[in-house]
């Protein structure tokens, strides 16, 4: 049954199971989704997912009504697994191979890969490079922004994503090399 | 296609992507779920609404005498310690050209009238100023409404066991269209869509309450009868569900049949009737 988002906005508001279970059912996949992207393992991401959905239950009264719903908890989703990750230190993520490398030719269709894939091209990933990675192509935050938020100066953010998409591209293409075999 | 493109590409395959958890993640959640906390806001504004009125007692003297000998009237079969209870509690007054609207609220009925139950009755009589709905009224009738917020405070009030007071409703329950109309009201037999649960397991230490998911409503009834026609439970308050019992003990399993009478936000009445199981 596909619930009208009014109605599930406000019987969480009154803390309804049912409705609880309703907002679950719509809005998982594409909330959980958001936290694999952000974790190496399935396993962190499962854990942070439940932490961050009891939060979100809570929470749901915070919806101004500007936006739309699905927007605000992706949203909600964001920040908190960005807040999760951001006071660890990655201070030994940061010093080695900090120069610019030599781009290959080869084009990456990424029509050609399955979600799994690219999942797992994630997943190669030191957590820092798949933070910002994360922050700069998928959500698009400008580097400024990024500088702000972890700290790190925007020179050092842009060849550790530069590295992160050499490495993801590398990866992929490799899986494909191996599938026409 | 150009690296940059590529790049752009491979962000928004990741930003529309979908992944769907584990089973048991829900079951981690639903060990965790927040419930609903003490309704302190609503006492408050209770609180609040006492002084207003009182407040309002004192000044207004001349308009007041007017309106208690009307109150006299209609008052008299009533218990006392109950009369102090509805006079400080919910009556507010108008002014507006000592026209006296009267409403009955909350009357809350259920099918014994053992002390086993922790709820009472209550007949409130509340002299209101034309307010919120664009109801015009040439005559002064009874309307019965439920007030939401009201119902929650008098539910949460009223857990003590006082002597119950069945008062036999005889008006009957109709809905008034929200349109400028002094003609016939009608009753509109629409078939409801409430979210209503099928079964309810009232031993076990989940889903022991049966009650149809939360809407905000104006006006809601729901009746629950067993197959033979006796009635079982009944309730003027959505989040106000049915545990299993009757008589202070748990029923007997097998099925049952609700009605549900209710009025959404819209001035639409509906009609809502089902079947549902008790699972021991």
């Amino acid at each position: 049954m596909n619930c009208d988002d009014k109605d599930i906005i406000e019987g969480c508001k009154h803390y309804d199971k049912l409705w609880q279970k309703a907002l679950y059912d719509k809005y998982s996949a594409k909330l959980y989704a958001i936290c694999r992207r952000y974790h190496k393992t399935k396993e962190d991401a499962e854990d942070v997912f439940q932490d961050a959905f009891i939060k979100l239950l809570s929470n749901v009264g915070k919806y101004s009504g500007k936006g739309s719903f699905e927007g605000w908890l992706k949203r909600f989703f964001t920040n908190y697994c960005i807040n999760a990750l951001r006071n660890k230190t990655y201070k030994e993520q940061i010093n080695d191979e900090l120069f610019i490398v030599e781009e290959d030719e080869e084009d990456l269709d990424v029509e050609r890969f399955t979600n799994d894939e690219l999942m797992a091209s994630l997943s190669i990933l030191k957590d820092l490079e798949r933070i910002i990675f994360n922050l700069a192509e998928v959500e698009q935050m400008p580097y400024k922004e990024i500088e702000q938020l972890l700290k790190i100066k925007a020179v050092t953010l842009r060849s550790i994503n530069f590295r992160a998409k050499k490495k993801m591209k590398e990866f992929l293409l490799n899986i494909e090399r191996e599938r026409n075999e | 296609m150009s690296k940059k493109q590529d790049m752009k590409d491979l962000g928004e395959r990741f930003k529309s992507m979908e992944q769907t958890p584990s089973d048991n993640v829900w079951t981690n959640i639903e060990a965790n779920l927040p419930k609903k906390s003490f309704p302190f806001k609503t006492f408050a504004l209770a609180g609040i609404g006492i002084l207003v009125v009182g407040a309002l007692l004192v000044f207004n003297a001349p308009v007041r005498k007017n309106v208690e000998s009307r109150l006299a009237k209609v008052e008299g079969t009533q218990k006392t310690s109950k009369e102090k209870f509805l006079e400080s509690k919910d009556r507010t007054l108008t002014l507006e050209d000592n026209s006296v609207k009267r409403r009955v609220e909350n009357v809350e009925q259920y099918s014994n009238s053992s002390l086993s139950k922790e709820a009472e009755t209550n007949v409130s009589y509340t002299i209101e100023e034309k307010e919120v709905k664009p109801v015009e009224q040439t005559k002064i009738t009874p309307v019965v409404e439920t007030k939401q917020q009201e119902t929650k405070v008098q539910n949460q009030v009223s857990a003590n066991k006082t002597p119950k007071l069945i008062v036999e409703n005889n008006q009957t329950v109709t809905h008034k269209s929200n349109k400028v109309d002094n003609s016939a009201e009608m009753e509109l037999v629409n078939q409801g869509n409430l979210y209503v649960p099928n079964a309810f397991t009232p031993t076990e230490s989940t889903n022991n309450v049966f009650k149809p998911a939360h809407r905000d409503l104006t006006n809601y009834e729901i009746v629950i009868y067993a197959r033979n026609g006796k009635k079982m439970f009944s309730s003027r308050s959505i989040d106000n569900g049915w545990d299993g019992r009757i008589n202070g003990n748990i029923a007997d399993k097998g099925v049952y049949v609700y009605v549900i009478k209710y009025t959404d936000l819209e001035g639409r009445s509906y009609t809502q009737k089902g079947s549902l199981m008790l699972m021991r």
